[in-house]
């Protein structure tokens, strides 16, 4: 085996020449000249996490909402479903979606219409009795 | 001039950057010198002596005279130079055998060593060692550091070193008699 003082102690490695020379003033220049990117780095050290975590809250919350409605759908008894579009009138079968025709608004305000007269005549009549006696 | 006055120097806010490159000249070689075995490629050893002396320039302030200014800026250096070769190791993902491959690699490629192959030999010995080894047996061999001032550098104590440096010069022997 072959010893560690068998072997010439020396620097193997030589820096090129007129290294030293340019290194100080190389250094110095770096100093006087701090990184532009480096900022621009922090910023985005910052900024990616809260970016990233508010993707995830819109995904997550997108998601838990329409698995909420699916969630209660599914909870729903298929008879009962049945039962509460007949009343509603919808047509089970219809191809077209169901979309407004002139003729239903107008018979919604006419049924809003009748509803608020009946409103009106039924109305509690004792307190204008009751300022009539006090004049 | 003493490092007691180039402190006083960079102290000075007048005379701060004028004491700065004196401390560079001061210490430039020495830097450089325990950078490049580490790193071996002089490119590598150009970047990372640089962060050395610009993390020394914005560090200074906080340098307390308890300790000597020539281990503080070691301690910096090896610091550097580990952290430099664990980023290297991360980013190419390379295990230890293929970093250590990689600058064996570049040893060939160094002319200083062209011709001499015993000494590049044992730079192929070292680097089978640990890079923290590797530091070790650098300071104490090449550098001639007391086991005290590497325990300052190092933050380790005076046995660890010297059980470490042991180690390393049996494995080293170990290689060279291959």
């Amino acid at each position: 085996m072959k010893k560690l003082e068998d072997i010439p102690k020396k620097d193997p490695f030589i820096a090129p020449a007129g290294y030293f020379d340019k290194l100080p003033g190389m250094v110095q220049a770096r100093i006087a000249q701090p990184k532009q990117a480096v900022a621009g780095l922090s910023i985005l050290k910052f900024a990616m996490p809260v970016a990233v975590l508010l993707v995830l809250g819109i995904f997550w919350y997108f998601n838990s909402t329409s698995a909420n409605v699916e969630d209660k759908l599914s909870a729903i008894e298929t008879n009962q479903l049945i039962a509460y579009l007949d009343t509603t009138g919808l047509n089970w079968d219809d191809d077209e979606p169901f979309s407004w025709q002139p003729e239903d608004v107008m018979e919604l305000e006419n049924r809003m219409y009748n509803e608020l007269l009946e409103a009106e005549t039924t109305l509690d009549l004792s307190e204008y009795e009751l300022i009539e006696e006090e004049i | 001039m003493e490092d007691k006055d180039l402190l006083l120097k960079i102290r000075n806010p007048e005379t701060r950057s004028y004491g700065f490159n004196l401390l560079v000249r001061a210490y430039q070689h020495r830097v450089y010198s325990h950078v490049r075995k580490m790193v071996i490629d002089h490119d590598d050893a150009d970047d990372v002596t640089q962060e050395v002396l610009i993390k020394v320039y914005k560090a200074i302030g906080n340098f307390r005279e308890d300790a000597q200014l020539f281990t503080w800026i070691y301690r910096i250096a090896t610091n550097e130079c580990l952290t430099f070769l664990n980023k290297k190791r991360r980013r190419f993902f390379f295990p230890i055998e293929d970093v250590a491959g990689q600058l064996a690699g570049k040893l060939d490629a160094t002319p200083e060593l062209s011709g001499d192959e015993i000494q590049k030999k044992l730079q192929k010995a070292l680097l089978t060692l640990p890079d923290k080894q590797r530091a070790v047996f650098n300071m104490k061999y090449f550098d001639e550091l007391s086991y005290e001032d590497m325990a300052e550098i190092t933050n380790t104590s005076v046995g660890a070193l010297k059980a470490s440096y042991h180690h390393a010069v049996k494995k080293i022997e170990a290689y060279l008699g291959t």
